[in-house]
């Protein structure tokens, strides 16, 4: 890219390509030479490809009247963003990071997208933050107004701008690992998050996923996964009767047992891509006798919180009706499952969402896995590491370790439950990198964005995954990445699938409950390897 | 002319203090956001400090009371300023040395200049022993500049990135240092630069016994102090706000807190936004109990 306003060029065509030799070498663990993505002649002319060949937004072209329109809601929307009253939630963060950076892209190489594109200028994650900068200091500032491009101000906010804008806003996973980097405190992830935040506050557009099949969807009838109350109930009988049938025991999964201890808030995408997820946590509750309850009211058994990718308003939607049900239940503490972004949720934002003196802030908000660690640490369950003797590591959700700073419990809880079999990725813990499928990623499957996913973004964690494991990659055993989170899982799923790692590697993965779980003795082995790659 | 170097002396420096504090007042008379750190945080006690750790890996955290590591959060940022410890690690593009020579340059700039009110203000003789640290100022100055000019000229993910300003800055930066050096080239130098200091403070300074060249740099020693809080130059200070105040700040609300105040103002703003799904003219608060909304149209 020769200047940064190349953004803005009149044309449909994409401004860079993605071609498989410019991307980060998977060499020599994976062979890529014969695969190449040919996108449909005709998406070029009904959709929108033209910042990188890919999209996530099946939006046919608008009129020329409406693209005035959206040119003119987009600057509006700056405006709002940097209104206290409109913005109180982000105002000032965003606002330092707008005004303050010193561009010496020092974050550059904190970001998973940015390697695994092999450095594509416009992945970079201060590319979008300084478009954005540009284009507030041309509409927005007097010596913008008056200096223009001596000052860079030097983009106008044209149509072919604000589309590519959009998808651009959709290529950072909001890990924020560039602004750990940023010597100034700058907050980049941050910016893609405003930019998103903007174009669905103020022009309705956000990815179909995150927006009608995600927070709205969730709000009217009770989960993003489109699962209904009775539904749920379903899930749970299901459950109760496949636990029976794989340990023996008869466990009755507590739902909406008024003032029990804890509320315990599940992705809702585990009851039905990974039911054996909630099982583990039945078994594993029940050997303890925790007195916890799920909720079968709408919402209540559906953990996520799309908003804190994309919407504030949704947001504080999603999450007061959650702490409204457990304030319901009269139960004393809110335990979230392994959810990374429902984890920052509800312990960390939520902090400010609401006042103290609020009966629904006083319902105390915690992780499960510190829990976890104290089920263990207790011997409450009789564990046998060699349950666990095959090779495991473990992938941070960025959500709870670099956003929350829960970086210890679950690397002790490895350690116990497994045989010395426990390896570190590099980076790790707070300095981890994203999966590649946080902030929506992992469920946007519109148009070809799942291929920009699977080849650039889960690039890196691939990698990653693949060198942690290269010493014993050819032996004939399996080995089991483990997540703490679902969004990751859904991201380890898809990489698991598109580079073949179950069927070349053993590669497989499983949440951190499941791993404990697999270790209790007085029940057979939980883990069916066979049956694990799906 | 004395009148007005009179007046730019004195003036510099209480418009960079004022400006500074208006800078950081307008900061924190922004709503308070929503928490949003990040880990590792400096004034997280023992190995947590270092891991990222956080109260949160406790169980039962919030009746527990915290405890902290407050002076860790206030020698950390001296591994930036002193160090320039991230550009160090992270930086690609080897700018960390002309940065470093740019950023010590200023430090010493500013220690010597401290040094010349102490020997004008207690009459003392110290600065012409400690010149050394005016041509060290000097000359990492000039190094540093020219060094990150270089930089931003020749390598092509940092040029597109710069502005006009920023060469102007920079250039500005390289006026102040070398006219500073040129004006130390010889010993009388230093002791013109003493005479001014001690002018000053006399409220008298003799123009015919002193260069251009050194007349020439206080007054982009002084410009240079208007400017800061008004330029790029901030960005120095503002890291105050950037880390203490948002990237660092992890405690949770406590119930009568100042913070549990202004959340319950900023619940009654307007939201303002037009998306479909948002009730543009209610509050937040109305708009976040709104969980039954369908789009409105």
């Amino acid at each position: 890219m020769e200047k940064l306003k190349d953004i803005a060029k009149e044309t449909n065509q994409p401004i860079i390509t993605i071609n498989n030799e410019d991307l980060l070498s998977l060499s020599p663990y994976i062979d890529e030479k014969d695969e190449t993505y040919k996108t449909p002649d005709d998406w070029f002319d009904k959709y929108d490809l033209s910042l990188d060949g890919f999209s996530g937004f099946p939006f046919l072209n608008p009129s020329e009247e409406e693209k005035k329109e959206i040119v003119s809601k987009f600057l509006n929307g700056i405006k709002k963003l940097l209104n206290p009253q409109s913005n109180w939630t982000f105002y000032k963060p965003f606002y330092l990071s707008l005004k303050h950076c010193v561009k010496c892209n020092t974050c550059a190489e904190a970001c998973h997208l940015y390697i695994g594109s092999g450095k594509k200028e416009i992945y970079r994650p201060n590319f979008r933050s300084e478009i954005l900068r540009r284009i507030h200091k041309r509409y927005f500032t007097t010596s913008g107004k008056i200096l223009k491009s001596f000052v860079g101000a030097d983009i106008e906010v044209t149509y072919h701008l604000v589309r590519r804008l959009l998808e651009l806003a959709y290529r950072c996973t909001l890990c924020r690992r560039c602004a750990l980097y940023c010597p100034v405190g700058i907050d980049n992830g941050l910016i893609a998050r405003e930019l998103r935040k903007l174009f669905s506050q103020e022009l309705g557009m956000a990815p179909v996923e995150v927006y009608k099949k995600g927070t709205r969807l969730h709000l009217q009838v009770g989960s993003s996964t489109g699962m209904k109350p009775h539904a749920f109930r379903e899930v749970i009988k299901f459950i109760e009767e496949d636990i029976h049938e794989k340990t023996g025991k008869k466990i009755s999964i507590p739902v909406d047992k008024k003032g029990a201890d804890i509320m315990l808030l599940h992705n809702g995408g585990e009851y039905l891509s990974w039911p054996d997820h909630i099982a583990a946590f039945a078994i594993l509750f029940d050997a303890v006798g925790i007195n916890y309850t799920l909720s079968s009211e709408a919402l209540g058994y559906d953990g996520v919180n799309y908003g804190a990718w994309y919407d504030d308003v949704e947001l504080a939607r999603v999450g007061l009706r959650h702490l409204q049900i457990a304030h319901e239940l009269g139960v004393k503490k809110l335990v979230i499952g392994e959810c990374g972004h429902s984890h920052k949720v509800y312990t960390v934002i939520f902090d400010r969402i609401l006042p103290a003196s609020s009966p629904l802030w006083n319902i105390k908000r915690e992780s499960c896995i510190p829990l976890m660690w104290e089920i263990v640490k207790s011997g409450a369950v009789k564990l046998d590491p060699m349950r666990n003797n095959f090779p495991i590591t473990f992938h941070d959700s960025c959500n709870i370790v670099r956003l929350m700073g829960i970086v210890s419990p679950q690397r002790k809880i490895i350690n116990a439950i497994s045989p010395g079999t426990f390896r570190e990725m590099k980076p790790n813990g707070a300095y981890n990198y994203c999966c590649g499928g946080g902030s929506g990623f992992a469920i946007i499957r519109s148009l070809n964005f799942p291929v920009f996913r699977n080849k650039v973004s889960l690039r890196l964690k691939t990698k990653q995954i693949l060198d942690t494991f290269s010493d014993v990659l050819n032996q004939d055993k399996p080995k089991v990445v483990v997540a703490t989170c679902s969004n990751c899982k859904g991201a380890l799923r898809d990489m698991i699938k598109t580079y073949g790692l179950f069927d070349k590697y053993k590669i497989n993965y499983s949440g951190l409950v499941d791993l404990i779980v697999n270790a209790m003795v007085d029940i057979p082995p939980f883990f069916n390897f066979e049956e694990m790659e799906e | 002319m004395e009148s007005l170097l009179m007046i730019l002396a004195i003036a510099a420096p209480i418009i960079l203090i004022l400006g500074i504090a208006l800078n950081f007042y307008k900061i924190s008379k922004m709503p308070l956001n929503v928490r949003w750190e990040i880990y590792p945080i400096p004034h997280e006690i023992g190995e947590k400090r270092k891991y990222g750790g956080s109260y949160m890996e406790e169980l039962n955290w919030l009746e527990k009371k915290p405890e902290r590591y407050t002076l860790g959060e206030y020698t950390e940022p001296f591994k930036e300023i002193l160090y320039l410890h991230k550009v160090k690690k992270f930086n690609p593009y080897g700018i960390w040395i002309w940065s470093m020579a740019l950023h010590w340059g200023i430090w010493l700039l500013f220690l010597w200049m401290g040094i010349l009110i102490i020997n004008s203000v207690f009459n003392l003789e110290v600065a012409s022993k400690l010149s050394v640290l005016a041509y060290l100022s000097y000359i990492l100055g000039c190094i540093g500049v020219l060094g990150l000019i270089i930089k931003r000229v020749t390598t092509h993910n940092l040029k597109i990135y710069t502005s006009p300003i920023d060469y102007v800055n920079l250039i500005f930066l390289l006026l102040l240092f070398s006219s500073g050096l040129f004006s130390v080239i010889n010993e009388i130098g230093v002791k013109e630069s003493i005479n001014y200091m001690e002018g000053l403070f006399k409220g008298s300074i003799y123009l015919d016994e002193l260069s251009s060249i050194t007349i020439l740099h206080f007054v982009f020693f002084k410009l240079f102090l208007i400017y800061i809080p008004f330029s790029k130059f901030f960005h120095g200070p503002v890291k105050y706000m950037t880390y203490h105040k948002i990237l660092w700040d992890d405690m949770y609300q406590v119930k009568g807190s100042e913070e549990e105040k202004k959340i319950s103002e900023q619940l009654n703003y307007r939201v303002g936004w037009a998306g479909p799904h948002i009730l543009s003219d209610k509050s937040w608060l109305d708009n976040a109990k709104n969980t039954n909304l369908h789009d409105k149209v």
